[in-house]
């Protein structure tokens, strides 16, 4: 769906924010990308949805290149960065006056994502809380049946009931054909969505694996002290919170924090477990 | 079959570019976001103007003097908001918060720019020249009951009316271009511009005028274009008037294909 080709590209031209970075995302997954702040999540999304262009090197979504910016790309993509402002209309009003862009615009799905999100097609859009212009600015996306999705942190400012609605509502209107990037430093808040992960560290592809390979090649558990079979650990009342190469007694569920910070802190370490 | 594919391709690249349905949509889009901005300037511009010619009505009973007012007046406010406008034309790829979401809106370059022009040029023209027209008939009409005088309609021959046209298409693409080229207080910047250039071109004539006439008071001296003294510049010779009309129009088209080509740099 979308391959990113030897991408070059800084924001200054001495020092290079990505040197020859290659990525293919596939249809039909929600992929999670981790990372420090400044790691480059953003200007990777900004990327992926051609709001900048590579130095060197190409992106290409769909078999075709983001360069000129085509209509049809755009008619099969929807961008939801991490800050944005809306126009003071309605949430009706901003549905009518961009829905004939997105030819695969359902008005359904966006009035069953509203009832979802709590928010009324009357509301209007810049007097209603940061959070609830997040709920619509999802709920839009979704509605577009856009070919590939692009979040940027979706679940900053958004509170408990509202992380779970989000995470509810992804799960129920993702399909087959579609492609969602999520990027993001809150690791936990989608934990149970994300398929894919993809860590970022200095503009760097430091991990992308499946979540079945992950759960297969490590073990998440809880030991008293250190062994030979642990990766990564981290020290916890009682004892440690460790990534085993082996599977243990105790597998937990899979702790995408523990993995975030063993990736950071040594990704060939986690990478070698993929390899056996 | 070769044909075939070639005017498939041709055609997607022509949907690509220009699609009229999408330049609708763009349009109304336009309209809706910017309506409510729009509807207050022009309510501040005309109420303002209209207090100010009711007072001259009233206060100076001098009912040509207040029309004569609002005529000028309104003018040049609604020449000032139109260079704001246009100013602001593409401020959604300006501002950090809306800029992804203008660059990732399904329509073309072209189309983009063209609302742009559309809706701050001609959209703009009309709007302002039916509420310039309006508003004198109000005061025409307030200045009939008070004194008597006939009411009508602001009369502008053809001829004038054609060089009002060309002097808002210059100002309108200089001030375009500035809208596209400056990412904030594009009003402002275009303005200094302006000023930056008239000067430099001011002390440029002045040296050029020093250099091929070395004399100790130029404005004792006669200059004279075309056989025609500056000083008498009514008499300028026709061809004189047409190359400077011409010469402004093709600076003004520079000015909007140069738009053209930024706004695709930056939206690039």
């Amino acid at each position: 769906m979308i391959k990113v080709n030897e991408l070059k590209f800084g924001y200054s031209k001495k020092r290079l924010l990505f040197d020859n970075l290659n990525l293919e995302l596939k249809k039909g997954h929600i992929y999670g990308l981790f990372g420090v702040n400044g790691a480059g999540k953003t200007t990777l999304l900004k990327h992926l949805s051609g709001v900048l262009m590579p130095k060197e090197g190409s992106v290409e979504f769909n078999g075709q290149s983001f360069k000129e910016r085509p209509v049809s790309l755009l008619q099969d993509l929807y961008v939801i960065p991490e800050t944005f402002s809306l126009p003071p209309v309605t949430v009706q009003k901003f549905f009518d006056i961009h829905a004939p862009f997105y030819p695969k615009m359902d008005a359904n799905k966006f009035a069953h994502c509203l009832k979802e999100f709590d928010l009324d097609a009357s509301m209007k859009l810049n007097q209603i809380s940061y959070g609830q212009q997040k709920k619509f600015i999802v709920a839009f996306s979704l509605a577009t049946n856009a070919s590939l999705i692009l979040m940027d942190e979706p679940t900053n400012g958004l509170d408990i009931p509202s992380k779970s609605q989000f995470r509810k509502l992804l799960a129920q209107q993702i399909h087959d054909d579609s492609c969602i990037v999520i990027s993001t430093h809150q690791v936990r808040d989608l934990a149970s969505l994300i398929d894919y992960v993809i860590v970022l560290d200095n503009g760097t592809i430091r991990f992308a694996h499946e979540m079945d390979e992950i759960s297969k090649k490590l073990h998440f558990t809880v030991k008293e002290k250190t062994d030979e079979t642990v990766l990564y650990s981290e020290e916890q009342f009682g004892g440690i919170k460790a990534i085993c190469s082996k599977e243990t007694e105790k597998d937990l569920e899979t702790d995408f924090e523990l993995l975030f910070n063993a990736v950071i802190s040594d990704y060939e370490k986690i990478n070698n477990a993929f390899k056996n | 079959m070769r044909k075939l594919i070639t005017r498939l391709k041709t055609r997607n690249m022509k949907t690509e570019f220009f699609n009229l349905k999408r330049m609708q949509s763009l349009f109304r889009r336009q309209w809706a976001l910017s309506a409510k901005s729009w509807r207050i300037a022009m309510i501040a511009s005309v109420g303002i103007n209209l207090a100010i010619s009711m007072l001259i009505l009233f206060a100076g009973s001098n009912p040509e003097a207040a029309l004569q007012s609002l005529k000028t007046s309104l003018f040049i406010t609604f020449l000032i908001t139109g260079m704001v406008f246009t100013s602001l034309a593409f401020k959604e790829l300006q501002e950090p918060t809306t800029s992804v979401s203008f660059l990732t809106l399904p329509a073309s370059n072209f189309e983009k720019y063209l609302t742009g022009w559309l809706f701050t040029f001609p959209s703009y023209s009309i709007v302002s020249y039916i509420l310039y027209q309006m508003s004198y008939l109000f005061i025409s009409l307030l200045a009939f009951a008070a004194y008597g005088t006939s009411p009508a309609l602001v009369s502008i021959p053809w001829n004038e009316l054609g060089i009002i046209f060309m002097v808002l298409f210059i100002v309108h693409s200089v001030f375009f271009l500035g809208g596209v080229w400056f990412k904030k207080m594009a009003f402002f910047k275009t303005l200094l511009v302006l000023f930056v250039i008239s000067m430099v071109h001011n002390f440029w004539v002045f040296i050029w005028a020093r250099l091929l006439m070395p004399i100790s008071d130029l404005s004792e001296k006669e200059f004279v274009i075309s056989g025609v003294p500056i000083s008498n510049a009514d008499e300028l010779s026709h061809t004189a008037i047409w190359v400077l009309k011409s010469f402004l129009i093709l600076i003004s088209i520079m000015c909007l294909i140069t738009a053209y080509f930024k706004l695709k740099e930056r939206e690039g």
